[in-house]
């Protein structure tokens, strides 16, 4: 084997590491110094500040605002999102005809852009002529103003999502689940075990890795909510749906504060680390 | 017997608040604007305007939007597999000094979204002069740490014995790669293709922090534009500019929905 | 004076601190055809790899027409190989598969299209040249495997257990086929295997194998006839060999073989014979004790335990004391429900070992 035959594996990976290094990598120790010093003419940095930019922003209410509004948001749309796909994923794992055109149906919204997803929920949400509303009056409930009310905007925001993603976890549920092997619950059925006992001792904690996995895509995937509050709300109501990934964006395009973009989206990394490292340890034990 | 039948009916009755979006969001693009607000809703457009697509269509340079869709997600997908392909070779097929380190370098960029980097990005594709074109639009997405990892399982499938058979045969190294891998993987690459063509040609975030011009603007771009604009008054005109630009890949979605389901099927999922 | 076609020398193979092959050196004529028996993990397929080029030495050097190999990559040694799971190109019909070989070292298609179709006639797959591998029997699949290698016409054949994965019966014949293929065509091969029927039936010249160590190198018939050690007599007996210790004596010019199931004379020991008052391990084959059924009084008899039928021959299992004794008899030799058997010492055919090495110290037909 020559040293250039030894060399060649090297080779291949070399342009994926530049790739990754250059624009996965060197972003975030760019990052910190972008944190650390104040921003100067355009997009060069000024003098070192060290932690100051920090301090700024642990003072700006609108930050811990944003900080609330996202976790909120990931809390509830993460876990209820997956509880749902189980559920589905559950009825569709059964040999009955027709299953298969239910699963593409409820896939469908997955491979819709954010943007026609915004436009759509725009539309079905709209205080005027939205037919969301209309539905409710016939139901005798007076009109909720979905997307211009501070209460019900993150609401709306989730509920957008989760119509977004659902089949995508449930498509991984189902995968998952028709790998388990079957005579587990034939076993367990002669045991006695009625279907809650299998569903609780058996098929859940079976998925355990398969719920881990999703929980760690659902994570990152929820960043997805910058598009919808883009789109829709604009951080508003009065900043009530601003979240930490449209904060940064503020702070970077409109307020050409470089560095405190640079310190929100170091602090959203952190959460996502912890947030991960969480649920590795809940679910790994 | 009632359990098939409590089946259909929950799922049934879950379909309808899926569907039924879609089918408002095709009834509004055709309806003309007078009938678009009524007091109440017509369920099917009285006079269909089929120029509603039209109009959409030409309220904005669509038509070089849907170009620059085309050329960025085709190059995109086009690298990550390259790039993944020789990555996932080196890893799954060649024994080296801290092979195992790379692949757990390569993996971890998973945990990393673009909505943390994207700020950093863009001061280096300011400083490379690459806002605004094509290369500041695909440059970031050219390796895919998923790719890479999906193709690394179907390599690692194909058996030494066969290997070995190729290299008596006289194939080995790059031309393995091409002859024996590839076309041995090819449920895997088409899966990953479709997911990755989908993802990319869908993504809003990283072309509207990389693109201020209508040259390189991508398709949902457009659209996003267009909702500025039309919010409250043209919602017709709004839901067709919505229909066109997801149609593609709601096409291509029913045509291999078989090679889209395949993916997860396939067992790449299971860590 | 020619080189001969493979030749071994000192080859020695280390996988980490586990010493597989120790300098084996072995000659292999052209056009010959060599098989390595032995057990599992007793270092054929190792031996096998490295002629291929598949694994690396770590001693002692490999020279195929007389030029050294053990530098040269596999895929430039002349060599083809047939795998024991045929590793077959799954993607790629019969016809690519024994084209892909040939195009990728050059051969013009033309050429090539002539190869493929001369060897397909000659292993009757003509008609399964546009399938696919999946499509295919396990018989089919291995004669494609086959053909790959024909097709290459190489210097050398290397064949790793390829028959392991066939039904019985598609084994037989194919190994008669192979057998035909190789005199036709007159290639060197070097098999290997772990069954001794296949070595046996298959081999010019066979090598037998024990924990990396050479026990044996020869014709099969004389490694049947006299088997140099214990173990390549047990290897090469079925069902297995029955094995007592001996006394010897000497009585006059022969020498005496005291066992328990019956006293050997071996009327002409050469000078090599252990001396009287030694003991050994003496060997003798199933199918080489005569064995007889009139109730003599006087003549110990062995009750039957078990009797299996074969067919043509029986075999009869019985005890002598702690040892297992077994016997394989033509059939009509048999009565019907046998009870018990007596051995008639006289006609057996009788292996010495020592019995602190297990080498063998003689062989003879007992007078």
């Amino acid at each position: 084997m020559t040293a250039l035959g030894r060399g060649r594996p090297y080779l291949y990976l070399a342009p994926t590491l530049v790739v990754l290094g250059a624009f996965t990598y060197l972003p975030i120790a760019r990052l910190v110094e972008m944190s650390l010093r104040a921003p100067g003419l355009g997009t060069s940095l000024g003098a070192w500040t060290g932690l100051g930019t920090y301090a700024t922003l642990f003072h700006n209410p609108l930050f811990w605002r944003a900080l609330g509004q996202t976790c909120t948001y990931v809390f509830i749309s993460v876990p209820l999102t997956m509880a749902l796909a189980l559920g589905l994923a559950l009825l569709l794992n059964q040999p009955l005809r027709g299953l298969g055109v239910f699963r593409t149906l409820y896939y469908t919204p997955v491979v819709m852009p954010t943007v026609a997803v915004a436009a759509l929920a725009l539309w079905l949400f709209n205080s005027n002529g939205g037919i969301v509303n209309y539905f409710l009056a016939r139901l005798g409930v007076s009109p909720v103003p979905w997307l211009v009310s501070t209460t019900w905007v993150l609401p709306t925001l989730i509920l957008v999502s989760i119509w977004k993603n659902l089949g995508y976890y449930m498509l991984i549920y189902l995968a998952a689940l028709q790998a388990l092997p079957l005579p587990l619950f034939d076993a367990a059925r002669l045991d006695g075990a009625g279907p809650i006992a299998r569903f609780f001792s058996i098929t859940l904690p079976l998925l355990r890795p398969t719920t881990f996995f999703l929980s760690v895509v659902a994570l990152i995937a929820s960043f997805q909510v910058f598009d919808f509050v883009n789109l829709m709300t604009q951080g508003g109501p009065s900043n009530a749906s601003n979240v930490l990934v449209y904060f940064a964006y503020q702070q970077g395009f409109s307020y050409l504060q470089l560095g405190m973009a640079a310190a929100v989206s170091l602090v959203m990394f952190a959460l996502v680390l912890t947030l991960l490292g969480f649920v590795s340890w809940a679910l790994n034990r | 017997m009632s359990r098939r039948v409590a089946t259909y009916a929950i799922l049934l009755l879950g379909l309808l608040p899926l569907a039924f979006p879609f089918y408002w969001m095709i009834v509004t693009s055709l309806k003309p604007k007078r009938e678009v607000f009524t007091s109440t809703p017509e369920w099917l457009p009285a006079h269909p305007a089929w120029d509603n697509f039209a109009t959409a269509w030409n309220a904005e340079p669509f038509a070089r939007f849907f170009v620059n869709s085309v050329v960025v997600t085709v190059a995109i997908v086009g690298l990550q597999i390259v790039l993944g392909a020789l990555a996932a070779f080196a890893l799954a097929r060649f024994e080296f000094r801290g092979r195992r380190a790379f692949f757990w370098v390569i993996m971890a960029a998973l945990i990393v979204p673009v909505q943390v980097t994207f700020i950093a990005n863009f001061i280096t594709l300011a400083h490379l002069g690459w806002l605004n074109t094509y290369a500041g639009l695909i440059a970031p997405y050219a390796a895919s740490a998923f790719g890479t990892f999906l193709l690394r399982q179907a390599f690692l499938a194909v058996p030494r014995q066969l290997e070995d058979a190729a290299r008596l045969d006289g194939c080995s190294g790059l031309p393995f790669l091409w002859h024996i891998l590839l076309p041995l993987s090819r449920p895997t690459l088409l899966a990953f293709a479709l997911v990755a063509v989908v993802t990319h040609w869908n993504d809003y975030f990283w072309p509207l922090i990389v693109t201020s011009n209508n040259s390189v603007r991508t398709l949902p771009i457009g659209l996003g534009m267009f909702i500025g604009q039309e919010v409250t008054t043209d919602w017709n005109l709004l839901m067709a500019a919505s229909l066109f630009v997801a149609a593609p890949m709601l096409l291509l979605f029913f045509f291999l929905q078989r090679y889209f389901v395949q993916s997860f099927l396939r067992g790449g999922i299971r860590g | 004076m020619t080189p001969p076609a493979l030749r071994f020398a000192g080859v020695g193979k280390r996988f980490g601190n586990t010493r597989v092959l120790e300098d084996f050196s072995l000659e292999i004529a052209e056009g010959e055809f060599f098989v390595l028996l032995g057990p599992s993990g007793c270092g054929k397929t190792t031996i096998l790899r490295m002629t291929a080029g598949l694994e690396s030495l770590s001693a002692g050097e490999i020279f195929l027409r007389g030029e050294p190999i053990s530098r040269t990559p596999p895929e430039r040694r002349d060599i083809a190989m047939v795998f024991q799971d045929y590793a077959l190109y799954p993607h790629m019909t019969v016809y690519k598969n024994m084209a892909f070989g040939l195009r990728r070292h050059g051969v013009p298609h033309v050429e090539a299209d002539a190869r493929i179709r001369k060897t397909a006639g000659m292993l009757a797959i003509e008609h399964l040249l546009a399938r696919r591998p999946h499509q295919l029997s396990g018989g089919q699949q291995q004669r494609v495997a086959l053909g790959r290698a024909i097709v290459r016409d190489p210097s050398l054949y290397l064949m790793d257990e390829p028959l392991s994965n066939l039904d019985a019966q598609v084994r037989s014949t194919v190994r008669t086929e192979i057998k035909e293929l190789q005199r036709r065509l007159g290639v060197t091969t070097l098999y290997v295997t772990h069954d001794q029927l296949e070595a046996m039936t298959l081999a010019d010249r066979m090598a037998v194998l024990h924990e990396g160590v050479v026990q044996q190198i020869g014709p099969p018939i004389e490694i049947y006839r006299k088997p140099a050690n214990e173990f390549v007599a047990r290897f090469l007996a079925t069902p297995r060999l029955n094995v007592f210790d001996g006394a010897i004596e000497r009585d006059s010019g022969h020498l005496l073989v005291r066992t328990a199931i019956g006293v050997f004379r071996w009327a002409a020991p050469g000078l090599g014979a252990p001396p009287a008052g030694a003991s050994v391990r003496v060997g003798l084959r199933p199918e080489e004790i005569k064995v007889a059924f009139a109730s003599n009084a006087g003549v110990s008899q062995f009750p039957v335990e078990l009797v299996e039928l074969l067919g043509s021959q029986v075999l009869l299992f019985s005890h002598s004391g702690d040892d297992q004794l077994v016997t394989c008899t033509p059939a009509d030799a048999v009565p019907a429900q046998p009870t018990s058997f007596a051995i008639e010492a006289a006609g057996c055919t009788v292996h010495l070992f020592d019995r602190g090495g297990g080498d063998a110290l003689g062989h003879f037909v007992s007078a």
